[in-house]
């Protein structure tokens, strides 16, 4: 087996800002080994522990689908000293990457489904992976009718604008872009997630709903589902931990019996109920 | 039953020839304690030895080790280094059973079907496990089975001038290529090995339930008053496995032993602590050895080797701990 | 009455009268020889109370796990880890109830001169013990080379495993965050290579220079038994020559270290008089 401890060696090819206070960036990063490319096989919903040598590593999900061939994508929020300095590096730097870690979201569930994504702020990027590998011309009848519910404080928070603009076009999904209060020029929904959720979606029985956002917001947002008629094995979140070593060994990150990093970070809800709420 | 009986004369000649080809390791007398350090090729445990102050974890798990180097030239792509794995070739005697039997639930932690830690698992094939038994458990101890054999590749117990000598494992069986010991059928114990007063059959159904239901109890609250949130009871556990990941500035990823038991464990970035008091860490730390480990694996992450009971600064001690669970309604 | 009846019959009026909701103290613990922290909340808790031999943590250590009002049964060096604790706005004297005895381990310390409390609401033993701390284990460690003394350290800071212990059964350790668990940036690393271990304990000693009273708590909890006292106790005995004061002793006087006089000696200084 590899030794789980050797990372990629990655260039930033690009980093893009997201917002106007400017500590939400998209590093855009590139295999420095052409033959990695072909290792590194990843899923939606998977992560990767990013690392800026003499610093250390932290984990981040893959925003970028699979699809994208030969780079992938993470969208960071400054929060700490990782986070810093990785929002002091710049195009043309080098930093390690270990992965892809952790499950993925439910793929083989979600074929023939209905898929209804919800997220808030800055948590949409392996959400954005998700409907990115959706939308790929060779997957897209795998999967039925695409709602998608994104809520943000305001305009210029939103991830992805490019992005977003173009799926608003699109006729095979239903976007529902929402900011909390209203702001002058703004034509899409005003309110919160639970309730801009409440208001739009019309699921059938089938489809299979994947939340990832704010705690407070996944916590006003399952109740809205549950009513709506989800059952909580077809209603899954991504969870966040401290983590080390993303492989289910230093410790940290367990719920229960389960380690977020190897076992997760994808959960259904139904697989939530049965451990300790310790998160 | 033992397979031979060998003089310790005899046997520490066949250890010395073993050092021809292997790093011997057993307890060396530093001060009142005992640590694990290279044999002298002449001493044997003295009347006293109970165990090592730190379990013999550290010998393939150690406190602190450098897993990748990084070169960094300005202008030049960094150089990630892996260093050279553990090649030494080491015999390991006097092992208690009970931390013999650690290893085995160590070896589930870092050699799994996802993973292998590469720089744990080179030095556990390189490595023979010679046991000793017993023979009067310490004042901490609450083991279950004195006489395990599981994760020893020889075991050997003392019977004066002689030891008697078991075969255990493959590896085990290997090192005894042209019998210097011989016998000529199984022997058995000359002797009453005394029973540990309190063991981890203490660990049974009605804890394994009551833990189901426990979690949210104020008990957890009680029973952690008096912890200060050191690291002695985790650090000194031989199946303990929590480490952490830093890079030092010196350009190197160094891997170090960490602890459930302190606060920053899993403080969050944010700030948000999932364990924010000392009630949360004493419930991970019995959940994870008594409940969780059970669930993943099948076996309680815990040998009794007594290391925790007899040096808690608090003498907060996991048996009565234990006892309290079971005694709750 | 004994010394441990007149603490248990203070412990239960306290409680009865509401006057507290929590005695601190000791119970026998499950090894010969230990006792271990007890937190009685009733008067049948109370009887569970030993004060003997092996009743040697600081149990100041505790006050700050209780927000109400709270008891405490205290020996000498819990008396003045108190005081210290009140003094760096750690400890509401209004919050507590100081129960003082004689320290029931005697003997296990160096020449302990305040064996019985400094501050007490209620003595529950009234002789006074007077013994003198000469210093001599540190002066005789100050009579060898440089070399020696340095072997020595070196050879004690090599046992340290990082487990904290020693800060964490310290009252006046109580940073609710610590340089040594700082990860990002890492302040100092987290091996126990010597260096590391130095850079630990010389920090902590000098952070606690002025206010650590010599309770041995730290030295006590050690798993590996690394004389820590050797360093504390230097430290003591430099400030009580350089200072002439204790820690730990008043209410009023200011940790050593934390005011500055014009006429401080400054050894330490480039032209100061032991400098050459």
């Amino acid at each position: 087996m590899p030794n789980p401890y050797l990372p990629y060696e990655m260039r930033i090819e690009k980093i893009t800002e997201e917002n106007p206070e400017n500590d939400l960036k998209t590093f855009i990063l590139s295999f420095l080994n052409e033959q990695d490319i072909e290792r590194f096989k990843y899923l939606p919903g998977q992560f990767g522990e990013v690392g800026i040598m003499g610093v250390g590593e932290a984990p981040f999900g893959i925003a970028s689908a699979p699809c994208e061939r030969g780079i992938l994508k993470f969208s960071v929020k400054r929060m700490g000293f990782f986070t810093k300095c990785l929002h002091q590096a710049e195009a043309g730097d080098i930093v390690s990457l270990r992965g892809p870690l952790g499950n993925s979201w439910p793929l083989e569930k979600l074929k023939g489904k209905d898929v209804v994504i919800i997220g808030g702020g800055f948590a949409f990027t392996t959400l954005r992976s998700l409907v990115r590998y959706i939308i790929e011309p060779e997957n897209r009848s795998d999967f039925g009718q695409i709602d998608i519910v994104y809520g943000n404080r305001e305009p210029g928070q939103i991830l992805y604008k490019e992005e977003f603009k173009e799926w608003l076009t699109r006729e095979d999904i239903n976007l529902y872009l929402s900011i909390d209060r209203e702001v002058p020029g703004w034509d899409k929904y005003v309110g919160f997630v639970p309730e801009i959720t409440e208001k739009v979606i019309n699921p059938s029985v089938t489809a299979i709903a994947l939340v990832c956002g704010p705690p407070v917001m996944i916590k006003y947002t399952l109740p809205v589902l549950q009513n709506l008629g989800f059952t909580p094995d077809r209603i899954y979140t991504s969870l966040e931990m401290k983590m080390k070593c993303g492989i289910g060994m230093c410790g940290r990150c367990n719920i229960g019996s389960k380690y977020v990093c190897k076992d997760g970070p994808v959960f259904s809800m139904a697989e939530l109920e049965q451990l300790p709420p310790e998160y | 039953m033992f397979d031979y009986q060998v003089s310790k004369r005899e046997f520490q000649n066949w250890l010395i020839k073993m050092q021809e080809e292997y790093e011997v390791w057993a307890p060396v007398k530093v001060g009142k304690n005992y640590t694990w350090g290279s044999w002298d090729g002449g001493s044997f445990p003295d009347e006293d030895y109970q165990n090592t102050l730190k379990p013999p974890k550290d010998l393939f798990f150690p406190q602190y080790e450098v897993l990748l180097k990084y070169k960094k030239v300005k202008g030049k792509r960094p150089l990630i280094i892996e260093p050279d794995l553990p090649q030494e070739k080491r015999i390991i005697w006097e092992v208690r059973p009970c931390d013999a039997r650690s290893l085995t639930i160590l070896d589930r932690v870092f050699i799994n079907k996802d993973y292998e830690d590469p720089y744990y698992s080179h030095r556990r094939k390189n490595t023979v496990v010679i046991s000793l038994v017993c023979q009067k458990p310490g004042l901490g101890c609450f083991c279950k089975d004195p006489l395990t054999t599981e994760g020893s590749d020889l075991m050997l117990l003392d019977c004066g001038d002689t030891y008697l000598v078991k075969l255990v494992s493959v590896k085990g069986k290997g090192l005894i290529k042209n019998p210097v010991f011989t016998a000529d059928k199984p022997i058995n114990i000359p002797m009453e090995l005394p029973a540990n007063p309190f063991n981890l059959e203490i660990a049974d159904k009605d804890l394994a339930e009551k833990l189901e239901v426990i979690y949210r109890s104020p008990l957890w609250r009680e029973l952690q008053e008096k912890c200060v949130n050191c690291g002695v009871c985790t650090f000194l556990c031989p199946t303990c496995h929590c480490f952490d990941l830093t890079d030092d500035q010196k350009g190197k990823k160094v891997r170090s032993w960490d602890s459930c038991m302190f606060a920053s464990f899993t403080k969050q970035a944010s700030g948000h602590n999932p364990r924010p008091t000392g009630a949360e860490r004493l419930r991970q730390r019995v959940m994870h050895k008594f409940r969780y480990f059970f669930e993943n694996h099948g076996i309680f992450a815990c040998v009794g080797c007594g290391r925790c009971v007899e040096k808690c600064p608090v003498n907060l001690d996991i048996r009565e701990v234990l006892q309290r669970i079971k005694e709750v309604q | 009455m004994t010394v441990l009846e007149n603490i248990k019959a203070k412990a239960k009026e306290l409680l009865e009268a509401k006057e507290v909701e929590v005695v601190i103290g000791f119970a026998q613990g499950t090894l010969p020889g230990k006792c271990t922290p007890y937190f009685a909340r009733t008067t049948e808790e109370v009887e569970r109370f030993v004060w003997q031999d092996g009743c040697n943590l600081n149990l100041a250590n505790y006050l700050s796990k209780f927000s109400g009002k709270v008891g405490i049964i205290a020996k000498g060096c819990d008396t003045r880890s108190i005081i210290n604790l009140i003094k760096e706005n750690q400890v509401n004297r209004e919050r507590i109830y100081i129960i003082g005895a004689n320290c029931p381990s005697m003997g296990s310390c160096h020449n302990c001169r305040h064996p019985q409390g400094v501050i007490a609401d209620f003595y529950a033993e009234q002789v006074q013990l007077n013994n003198q701390d000469d210093f001599s284990d540190v002066e005789a460690f100050e009579e060898l080379l440089s070399e020696e003394r340095k072997n020595y350290f070196y050879q004690e800071m090599s046992k340290c495993i990082r487990c904290y212990a020693c800060r964490n059964v310290c009252p006046a350790c109580y940073c609710k965050e610590c340089f040594v668990e700082e990860n990002l940036p890492c302040w100092l690393g987290k091996t126990t290579d010597l260096a590391d271990n130095i850079i630990f304990h010389l920090t902590r000693t000098m952070h606690v220079a002025g206010r650590c009273i010599d309770c041995g708590a730290c030295v006590r909890a050690c798993p590996m038994e690394v004389n820590l006292s050797l360093l504390n106790r230097k430290l003591l005995k430099d400030i009580q020559e350089l200072f002439n004061t204790e820690p730990g002793l008043s209410l009023e006087a200011e940790p050593v270290l934390n005011e500055y006089k014009e006429d401080d000696p400054q050894p330490f200084l480039i032209g100061g008089e032991e400098s050459v």
